[in-house]
């Protein structure tokens, strides 16, 4: 059992996500990256359980009452168990009574805290991953006691460290391709857009919220699907990119379509920090 | 109608959009509604997901796809497609209490000339409206069906609250709030009763191209299936969507 001492700024329970339940207007929620989140499972090799805690800004203060193995991934944030400090994609091994505290983040953003035993949270519509109102919390609290399914493997060594790229966290580069309604976008725009660097307001899982100088006439259209890493643009010229509780419809121009790669690298990326938007072609091909 | 001329293919990422242009007349909508449950079928194994709003069908790929080999099969189905094979349609009776504390945007929008303000809302009672599909927020149903005339332009400022049941007009759109939320949208009245049970799988009862229609309830009769509701009792309205 992990009981919750200090919850941190924005921990939630994710896993893989809510598939197949946009038709009903249910946003996909899971992990922000999934890339972090799936070399998590990589480390510990195959578990049942696919959730994780995904911490934010701030991570958590935990207590564990049982032994286990876990493993962080994504951003780098201050960690120690006990006094010790510890190194993300790194098997640890947890002993009754330890404590595990992280703190500010100083590489990244959101920062997946793993377990190598399965745990016990709610399912609906097929995902433990917190998204309220659809799940009864949006985020963990003090006091909270996360239990996970008894088993004899307390201790998992299996993959105890990877060689693993992280230089994503400190990209600024979003690969992108030209969404629907590119074609709003004055001819200038377009160039000018793969030029700047843009700053990002605010954030949150439902999306990102970038200022623009590109101001345009209100484009009266119908609400069209919006998916996680899709780019709007605001007549007052904000760009919205929709993270995974965004909703999944919207009735702006979708100028922009993040690729997978890209989004990783955006949900990383805290307010005050600069993007920018690269081209699919104008990135040097990736060597076969 | 359309014939295969009138889509547009484009891309998302993995969501590969056929756009086409919105047609009000019930055959557009239908030819619509059976492609886009033909396509799912067709395409089930690859899809995530799929959804279809007002001028699109969005298909949700687990892979990455490649636009040239998919679009001749879509194209194909269009042309053979048996707009005869849809499935049964329903028509659903949903409360609504019309009285003043939740038709506060009407009054608003005629100037509180209450004649204006009852003849909307006897006309709004009278009309069948048919779901056309769940976005903006969970369980959120966007309704077709409100004629032209009966529009009321989106507020050009936002309400920083729009309750929970609120039955509320955007442009000739009309949509049912399943959760207190900042909205646009007109309101003209308060459903109780809300659409999805999301503990439940699958969660929703009415499907797109279901037809709606409402019916008046005093706010006493409200309070008592909110109450019900809450308190998780049985109640006779309730049993419209979950018996």
């Amino acid at each position: 059992m992990i009981e919750v001492i200090d919850a941190g700024f924005y921990s939630s329970i994710q896993d893989q996500g809510r598939m197949g339940y946009r038709h009903l207007g249910v946003p996909v929620s899971g992990a922000m990256d999934q890339k972090a989140f799936d070399l998590a499972h990589q480390l510990l090799g195959k578990t049942l359980d696919f959730s994780c805690i995904e911490c934010t800004l701030i991570g958590p203060i935990l207590r564990f009452h049982e032994p286990c193995s876990l493993v962080l991934t994504g951003a780098h944030m201050q960690a120690w168990v006990n006094e010790n400090p510890i190194q993300n994609n790194t098997t640890i091994a947890i002993l009754s009574g330890d404590v595990l505290k992280l703190r500010r983040a100083t590489k990244g953003l959101r920062t997946y805290i793993k377990i190598n035993q399965a745990i016990i949270s709610p399912v609906l519509l097929g995902s433990t991953s917190f998204y309220k109102p659809l799940t009864q919390d949006a985020v963990l609290k003090k006091g909270n006691h996360i239990f996970w399914i008894k088993s004899d493997k307390a201790f998992d060594k299996s993959n105890a460290r990877i060689r693993w790229d992280d230089s994503y966290l400190l990209s600024k580069d979003l690969e992108v391709e030209k969404g629907p309604e590119f074609n709003v976008l004055s001819k200038t725009v377009q160039q000018q857009i793969y030029q700047n660097d843009f700053l990002i307001n605010s954030q949150n899982r439902m999306g990102y919220r970038i200022s623009s100088p590109f101001s345009m006439d209100s484009l009266s259209m119908l609400s069209g699907a919006v998916r996680p890493g899709t780019v709007q643009i605001t007549p007052s010229g904000t760009l919205l990119i929709a993270g995974v509780d965004g909703q999944v419809s919207g009735g702006y121009p979708r100028i922009f379509q993040l690729t997978e790669e890209a989004l990783t690298v955006l949900v990383q990326k805290k307010e005050g920090d600069y993007v920018s938007f690269k081209s699919h072609d104008t990135l040097p091909q990736k060597e076969l | 109608m359309y014939t295969k001329q009138d889509f547009n293919f484009t891309t998302l990422g993995r969501t590969l959009i056929l756009d086409f242009s919105y047609h009000h007349d019930e055959r557009s909508f239908h030819f619509i509604q059976v492609l886009s449950t033909v396509l799912n079928k067709q395409f089930n194994k690859q899809l995530e997901d799929s959804t279809t709003t007002f001028n699109s069908i969005n298909l949700f790929f687990k892979e990455d796809f490649q636009i040239e080999k998919i679009k001749p099969t879509i194209l194909k189905t269009i042309d053979v497609l048996d707009i005869k094979k849809a499935n049964p349609i329903k028509l659903w009776k949903l409360p609504i209490c019309v009285d003043e504390q939740y038709t506060v945007d009407v009054h608003d929008f005629f100037n509180g000339d209450i004649k204006q303000v009852n003849a909307y809302i006897d006309r709004f009672l009278s009309l069948e409206f048919h779901l056309v599909f769940y976005g903006f927020l969970p369980g959120f149903p966007y309704l077709g069906g409100l004629p032209a005339e009966m529009a009321i332009p989106r507020k050009a400022t936002p309400s920083r609250l729009t309750q929970k049941g609120s039955v509320a007009v955007g442009g000739d759109q009309v949509g049912i709030y399943p959760q207190d939320s900042p909205g646009g949208w007109n309101v003209v009245g308060n459903c109780p009763i809300p659409l999805m049970d999301f503990t439940k799988n699958p969660p929703n009862h009415i499907e797109p191209a279901d037809r709606i229609q409402f019916f008046k309830i005093s706010t006493a009769e409200h309070v008592d299936v909110a109450t019900a509701l809450e308190r998780n009792r049985s109640h006779p309205f309730l049993k419209i969507l979950y018996s």
